[in-house]
């Protein structure tokens, strides 16, 4: 046992110090790559604590473009340094997600996809129409951010430190009553309230704490790529994230990270057309809930089981049978 | 001027109470939250495109077979995807999403972006309480409240109406009755699609035709499901209407850019201090 965890933090020692030195020995076309991907894990982790409870929302890249649009505003217009931009950048989506998920949540049945829908479209709207603020479609250009613009290994390194910080802390969540009451949610609603778990509260703190993060990879995003516009931050952009997270799994923490990964690298070395790209995710998400509903954690978990290792139980697992047994 | 936005109103409440009926239709008895229904309005006004505009066949053939068509395909999602997802909301609604994408860039793929148009299909004008309304928008009211008259005939009066009354208030004791819910639901599917299709092959005379025309039609159904109650026909009927002048107004007043915004705060508001809506179930 011993020798596996030392194998296993070897393992990531040596991929953590290959993708420190990647921007110095690669291209800045696969740098600009790897930060996507470091950002899309950022939001698909976040998006998963909210769905590992067995409720989705339709808003995730509002948050993102809350974010970016809160940054790029304070940064560019109002000329506050970055640091207080970024912490801007969580608070606003966050306070978004409390006003919006509260009226939702409280209310049984699927009021709550409708209204982040709604929320999605609303603020679409809002950010093409309120020009004095957003410029409109156009957009705004020259965001400040760490380093001049136009760099790239700065903006690496940042994305990559918030994806770390980022996994730490959904790492140390999983491992809190926090993480636990929301499997326990996840598996069943009912019986998790009947043991006491606030099931209203638990989701708007997990909706908040994903909005925030997401909010944190829109400041990072808009500083980067130095320009954001309402077409950055479409629908399509929330249901890759919701396609990464379904894909992946919700169940551990890896599956969100695997899918954002894969499914980021996929489309990228397919250079499709955002068309042809969209119809590929409408299908993996089909076959996905179609032929692997519970994602890569669940078909790993499956074939665990079959070929005989030992698997400890689930948080969520365990959580259950100590409250059929009560 | 208020005569006018009162007109417009109606129109624009007559269009959303097809697509928030069939929308309410199908959540009341399948649970399902239809992401799609968009992209059947969508189908709707494109198949009339193709065939009115492109292949001159007569515009009320084109409508039915439009209707038709998207009802066709409703029927066929549900029994072949959205029957694995009985009784799982989310789930569910991710397969609905998972369709909504794929049906739009389809349908970008074939299209494009460009706006499409179809002729006249009734030139000319009717004065209406010393206002100007063209006959097009006038008839799409008329088919609408004609339409949504049907479907309470039907869903009061016949056997399968009450069969499907009967699965929505518990499926379980409808099949124990005989009733063979599958096929409710099929039928469902197919009826509520249908609407939302009739909706838009009634608008392309009138609004331009492109992939993402269903999105704003959408956007207005979910609102007004919220106001009305979900499930609700009466509610979602009444609630099209409110929405439909409370849009009319608020763009002739406030500007077309805060529209949906107000929309929006009234239905958050309705969440807050009545979540069933006006004429909502549970």
């Amino acid at each position: 046992m011993d020798k596996r965890k030392l194998l296993f933090g070897a393992l990531i020692l040596i991929g953590l110090s290959f993708l420190l030195m990647f921007p110095w020995f690669s291209g800045s076309y696969y740098s600009h790559i790897l930060i996507l991907v470091y950002l899309n894990v950022v939001l698909a982790v976040g998006y998963r604590l909210l769905y590992a409870t067995g409720l989705g929302s339709f808003c995730h890249a509002t948050f993102y473009a809350l974010g970016g649009y809160a940054s790029a505003i304070l940064g560019q217009k109002v000329g506050l340094p970055y640091v207080l931009c970024f912490v801007a950048a969580g608070i606003v989506p966050a306070i978004f997600a409390l006003v919006i998920g509260w009226p939702s949540m409280r209310v049984k049945g699927p009021y709550f996809f409708l209204t982040t829908f709604a929320f999605f479209m609303v603020m679409d709207s809002v950010f093409r129409h309120w020009t004095r603020l957003t410029n409109g479609s156009r957009g705004i250009i020259n965001i400040p951010g760490i380093a001049p613009i136009g760099t790239m290994r700065p903006y690496y390194y940042l994305a990559m430190a918030l994806m770390a910080v980022t996994i730490l802390v959904m790492y140390r969540l999983d491992r809190a009553r926090f993480g636990t009451e929301l499997l326990a949610i996840g598996d069943d609603e009912e019986l998790a309230s009947s043991v006491g778990i606030n099931v209203t509260a638990n989701r708007l703190l997990a909706f908040s704490i994903g909005a925030m993060f997401a909010g944190f990879a829109g400041s990072v995003y808009a500083s980067y790529i130095s320009f954001i516009s309402p077409a950055s931050f479409s629908l399509l952009s929330t249901i890759f994230v919701l396609v990464w997270v379904v894909i992946g799994g919700p169940r551990k923490l890896w599956g969100p990270i695997a899918g954002a990964v894969v499914m980021t690298l996929v489309a990228e070395l397919l250079r499709m057309s955002g068309t042809l790209q969209a119809i590929l995710y409408a299908i993996v998400l089909l076959i996905a809930i179609l032929v692997i509903p519970r994602g890569f954690v669940g078909l790993v978990d499956d074939l665990r089981a079959r070929f005989g290792k030992g698997e400890e139980p689930t948080l969520g697992a365990g959580l259950e049978a100590d409250a059929s047994g009560m | 001027m208020v005569r006018q936005i009162i007109l417009n109103g109606f129109v624009l409440g007559a269009t959303i109470s097809l697509m928030a009926i069939g929308f309410t239709l199908i959540f009341g008895i399948l649970r399902v939250v239809n992401f799609w229904h968009g992209e059947a309005y969508m189908f709707g006004a494109v198949i009339v495109f193709f065939m009115y505009q492109q292949a001159k066949v007569n515009y009320v053939l084109a409508v039915i077979v439009a209707v038709a068509a998207v009802a066709a395909l409703g029927l066929l999602s549900d029994q072949t995807i959205m029957r694995r997802f009985r009784g799982d909301l989310m789930g569910g609604a991710i397969a609905t999403i998972a369709l909504y994408l794929l049906f739009q860039n389809a349908m970008w793929y074939i299209l494009g972006g460009r706006p499409r148009g179809v002729r006249k299909v009734l030139p000319g004008n009717i004065t209406l309480l010393n206002t100007h309304i063209s006959w097009e928008r006038l008839m799409v009211v008329i088919v609408s409240f004609v339409a949504i008259a049907a479907l309470g005939l039907f869903i009061n009066r016949t056997r399968v109406g009450k069969m499907m009354r009967a699965v929505q208030q518990d499926s379980e004791a409808a099949q124990i009755q005989g009733i063979r819910a599958n096929r409710i639901y099929g039928l469902t599917f197919a009826i509520g699609t249908g609407l939302a299709a009739l909706a838009g092959a009634l608008i392309a005379p009138i609004y331009s035709i492109t992939p993402v025309m269903g999105a704003g039609p959408l956007m207005l159904t979910f609102i007004v499901v919220i106001v009305g109650g979900l499930g609700s026909i009466s509610g979602a009927f009444i609630a099209a209407f409110i929405i439909g002048f409370q849009q009319s107004f608020t763009a002739a007043y406030l500007g077309p850019d805060l529209s949906l915004a107000v929309s929006f705060g009234l239905a958050l508001l309705i969440l807050l201090i009545r979540p069933t809506g006006l004429r909502g179930q549970d």
